[in-house]
């Protein structure tokens, strides 16, 4: 296949930093638990415990309080299953806001598990708003890691909670490179660092951008948590997801994503690493954003509300593994939860909800919408090697609203690698324009999209279609 | 439908002023020449005075200058986070992006967008910038559109329909503080 040149240089780039990538572990352990007669009922810590390796138990009902007559041990199984997560959540539910912290502390896999194999995000939703405030705030603080992650829980929380994971990382990294206690360990600090300095930049750009009234109100401590100055309320910034070990994964919101009225998910494919795309990924969605808001008041709208989450939630792949779906699995799946998560959060207020998948990530996108019963308002596939899915007829998107553009030298749409050609007519997508042309008066060459990552250029006639398809005006977009 | 290449009825000048006197001149007589094109097609937007449309020169200066030399009410729309790119020397910088949005109040169907559009294309063009037009027809209507960059990444683009007027762009890349 051939690559254009940035990508490929990229990629070189990225190869040098290249190591095994940490992806959770998914134990199997199990909880013991002791009641007494009445519940619900707070647990002491003393009567849970962990243990590796223990059986699973039968499904039971996912939240709320033990079932009454539970008056024995019982000995819950938490392997890799939403459904057993959800029963350890429960648990957590009911400890005492001064107990958490000391559970978190005792049972590390039980965090890990959890954020590995998370409960669906109803269940989270349900659940988060089961506990008590003071336990809120202290699971936030025992494990912030699990609080950021857990789709279901509302965004302002995840966004501290991820926020103070990253700067205290951060710190603890810079701490590591400053003892330098042994080479082999900082140098893996430094690249660890790099990574998420790379986040950092993403949330903190533009808090000293030249010629901005609103960069007095963004101050930060220079690790993307708020300052001083500001609040996360304040900046139009989400730190979604986030997973500082190995090659990292990370989401961040452009705009309000409580509120928003059109909300676009971007997902993208090979090379785009947390260190080196993250602020580009960023740049896009935000890009993106300017461009719905200014369609909508041209469209004579000018109250909605746009937010785009630059979704880099999953493992990207690399050369060495793009055949395989391995990568596209974990996206799948993580991509189906927060959007799940977005919808169940916004229950009677959903906004309009558009996926935009690009190249590996659209094979992603299109697993999502083809294996999980969620629905979507929009599909559009840029640089899309395609998935098992033989037409729009089998994706759960509403009206058939999906649509395909392919740049010139982009040699992936064509491909079918994955199974199906959605640019073909059989397909039955809608294929967008991205060529741009050349105006005949000044001679100027309007801004056309090349080769693989073209697509979210300023100006291009690709990112106007893409624009016009998250803000549910599809009809317009040009054709191929 | 949308077709790229259809373009507004002013000839454009291709006169690159390179100092800022000339800059000046060039600018009011391209805010005159609007003027008198917004005059004659009935177009209700107020532009500014050639005294106001003097002073141009960076991004953001201009992006004022053209909210003036179009007139109306502004809401200003821009994302306070700049966005990364790339200095001539290879380091990193930033721009500064903007958005600013215009809503016309005008009955369907009035004649604001094309002499909007030409009129901003021939503002741009004497102030150094390299323009493009193109024409959209999307369900509301036509939507005229200028597109115009300038060294190092600078770039506007403005739009208008029948129901706003929108400016848009980044700023060239400058360095970090």
């Amino acid at each position: 296949m051939l690559f254009d040149v940035t990508a490929v240089l990229t990629s070189a780039a990225l190869g040098s930093v290249a190591e095994a990538f940490g992806v959770h572990e998914i134990s199997r352990f199990a909880t013991s638990v002791t009641t007494q007669d009445n519940v619900p009922q707070q647990l002491s810590l003393s009567t849970i415990t962990l243990a590796s390796d223990a059986i699973g138990a039968p499904p039971q009902p996912f939240i709320g309080p033990e079932p009454a007559g539970a008056t024995s041990t019982d000995t819950i199984a938490i392997p890799d299953g939403s459904v057993e997560a959800s029963r350890l959540l429960s648990k957590i539910a009911l400890l005492p806001a001064d107990e958490i912290d000391q559970f978190v502390r005792d049972n590390p896999g039980a965090i890990a598990a959890l954020i590995g194999s998370p409960p669906q995000s109803r269940d989270v939703t349900i659940w988060w708003a089961s506990m008590r405030n003071d336990a809120r705030v202290a699971l936030r603080n025992a494990a912030p890691e699990l609080v950021g992650n857990l789709d279901g829980i509302p965004y302002l929380t995840r966004d501290l909670a991820n926020r103070f994971v990253l700067s205290s990382t951060m710190t603890d990294l810079e701490s590591t490179i400053a003892t330098q206690l042994g080479r082999a360990s900082a140098e893996k600090a430094k690249l660890q660092l790099a990574m998420l300095q790379s986040i950092s930049n993403a949330l903190a750009s533009g808090v000293h951008a030249p010629g901005t009234l609103q960069s007095s109100a963004l101050a930060s401590n220079g690790h993307g948590a708020p300052g001083k100055g500001g609040s996360a309320n304040a900046v139009s910034r989400t730190l979604l997801s986030l997973d500082v070990s190995g090659q990292g994964k990370a989401a961040i919101v452009v705009g309000d994503l409580n509120n928003a009225d059109y909300v676009s998910y971007m997902v993208p494919g090979m090379f785009f690493t947390i260190e080196g795309q993250m602020v580009y990924w960023t740049d896009a969605a935000a890009r993106l954003r300017d461009e719905q808001l200014s369609w909508l008041a041209l469209y004579g709208d000018t109250t909605s509300t746009v937010a785009t989450v630059a979704w880099i939630g999953y493992h990207t792949p690399n050369l060495t593994n793009v055949g395989s779906l391995d990568n596209a699995e974990e996206a799948r799946d993580s991509l189906a939860g927060s959007i799940e998560g977005l919808q169940g959060l916004r229950a009677g207020d959903e906004p309009y909800v558009t996926i935009i998948g690009h190249s590996y990530g659209s094979t992603a996108a299109l697993m999502a919408l083809t294996e999980y019963e969620f629905e979507v308002d929009a599909l559009a596939l840029v640089g899309s090697p395609g998935s098992a899915a033989q037409s729009v007829n089998q994706l759960h998107v509403k009206n058939g609203n999906v649509y395909v553009g392919k740049a010139q030298w982009d040699p992936v749409p064509n491909s079918a690698f994955f199974g199906s050609e959605p640019g073909s007519a059989a397909y039955g997508a809608r294929g967008f324009g991205t060529d741009g042309g050349t105006d005949p008066i000044t001679g100027a060459s309007m801004l056309r999209s090349f080769f693989h990552i073209e697509y979210f250029s300023p100006g291009t006639e690709s990112l106007r279609n893409l624009a016009l398809i998250g803000i549910g005006h599809g009809a317009d977009v040009t054709s191929q | 439908m949308f077709r790229w290449g259809e373009s507004g009825s002013i000839p454009l000048s291709t006169a690159r002023p390179n100092r800022r006197s000339d800059l000046a001149t060039a600018t009011v007589s391209a805010v005159l020449g609007s003027v008198a094109l917004l005059a004659l097609t009935g177009c209700s937007i107020t532009p500014a005075t050639a005294d106001e449309l003097t002073a141009v020169g960076t991004f953001s200066e201009n992006l004022a200058a053209t909210q003036a030399l179009l007139g109306g009410d502004w809401q200003v729309r821009d994302d306070p986070y700049g966005r990364s790119c790339t200095l001539p020397g290879g380091e990193e910088g930033q721009s500064t992006p903007a958005l600013r949005v215009s809503a016309i109040m005008n009955a369907p169907g009035a004649p604001t967008n094309a002499p909007a559009a030409a009129a901003v294309a021939s503002a741009w063009t004497q102030w150094g910038y390299t323009v493009s037009q193109s024409v959209s027809h999307v369900s509301i209507g036509t939507v005229a559109e200028v597109q115009a960059q300038r060294g190092s990444g600078e770039y506007l683009i403005f739009r208008a329909s029948d129901k706003a007027l929108t400016l848009q762009g980044e700023s060239g890349c400058e360095a970090t503080p």
